[in-house]
């Protein structure tokens, strides 16, 4: 723990708790070593995550492209509406 | 760690256009039809009800054929800002979204909210979104053929 903790401006309790939500969330698994608890990261599901969220947001991205393009004609088309019904 | 974080996705867009008319382009189907959906997926069956309880259903069709169902719940309406509802493909809901219209001084800002009720209905769309990404390619392929051979 005060190995794992060092690098951070966090205490080993605070490093012990978040690992403890990791582990919950299965993204890491820890074994053990003696008095060591290795720690493993399982990047599969942040893997998976990261992609499907990926994906998601480019779909999205896609559309919104579309939808900007489109208003821009929609108000081009409203203004030349405009100018042909004569005041 | 925030499991809502987790479970959601958001996206934002400033759109050079006034509130009123993003508001009708997004909740109005004949102009809806014209922007919704990737690259190459065409909308078709369309059925749309605006209003608290009312739903929007209609198939994506993918570019090499395959049918994507989508239902929408409208769950709350305050126009022209905001709107929430419920996605699936009329058998299982998949998400909670949320979209929001803020007027900025270029135009508008649109912000799209995805919430998934658990792991396992993320887990399932991630199943279906990859059949998508596997349209999507077909297309980048079709695309690339396109260039090659057809100008």
């Amino acid at each position: 723990m005060a190995e794992l903790s060092q690098p951070f401006s966090m205490t080993a309790p605070a490093v012990t708790k978040h690992l403890k939500v990791l582990q919950k969330a299965g993204l890491i698994t820890q074994g053990r070593q003696a008095q060591w608890r290795p720690c493993k990261l399982e990047a599969a599901p942040l893997h998976e995550a990261a992609d499907f969220i990926a994906q998601y947001r480019q779909f999205w991205e896609q559309s919104l492209d579309r939808l900007d393009s489109y208003l821009q004609t929609l108000q081009a088309q409203e203004k030349n509406h405009g100018k042909k019904s004569a005041k | 760690m925030n499991k809502a974080a987790e479970r959601s996705v958001e996206i934002s867009r400033k759109i050079n256009a006034p509130r009123e008319l993003v508001w009708k382009a997004m909740t109005e189907p004949e102009h809806q039809n014209k922007w919704w959906g990737p690259d190459g997926f065409n909308n078709v069956e369309v059925t749309m009800d605006f209003r608290v309880g009312g739903s929007w259903t209609y198939v994506m069709v993918g570019p090499d054929g395959t049918r994507y169902p989508n239902h929408t719940v409208f769950k709350e309406i305050t126009p022209p800002s905001r709107w929430v509802f419920d996605h699936g493909d009329g058998q299982r809901v998949w998400f909670e979204s949320t979209i929001t219209l803020e007027e900025t001084p270029g135009g508008t800002l649109v912000t799209i909210m995805h919430l998934f009720p658990s792991k396992a209905e993320r887990d399932e769309v991630v199943n279906k979104y990859g059949a998508i990404e596997g349209g999507r390619q077909h297309l980048a392929k079709l695309e690339n053929y396109v260039r090659q051979h057809l100008r």
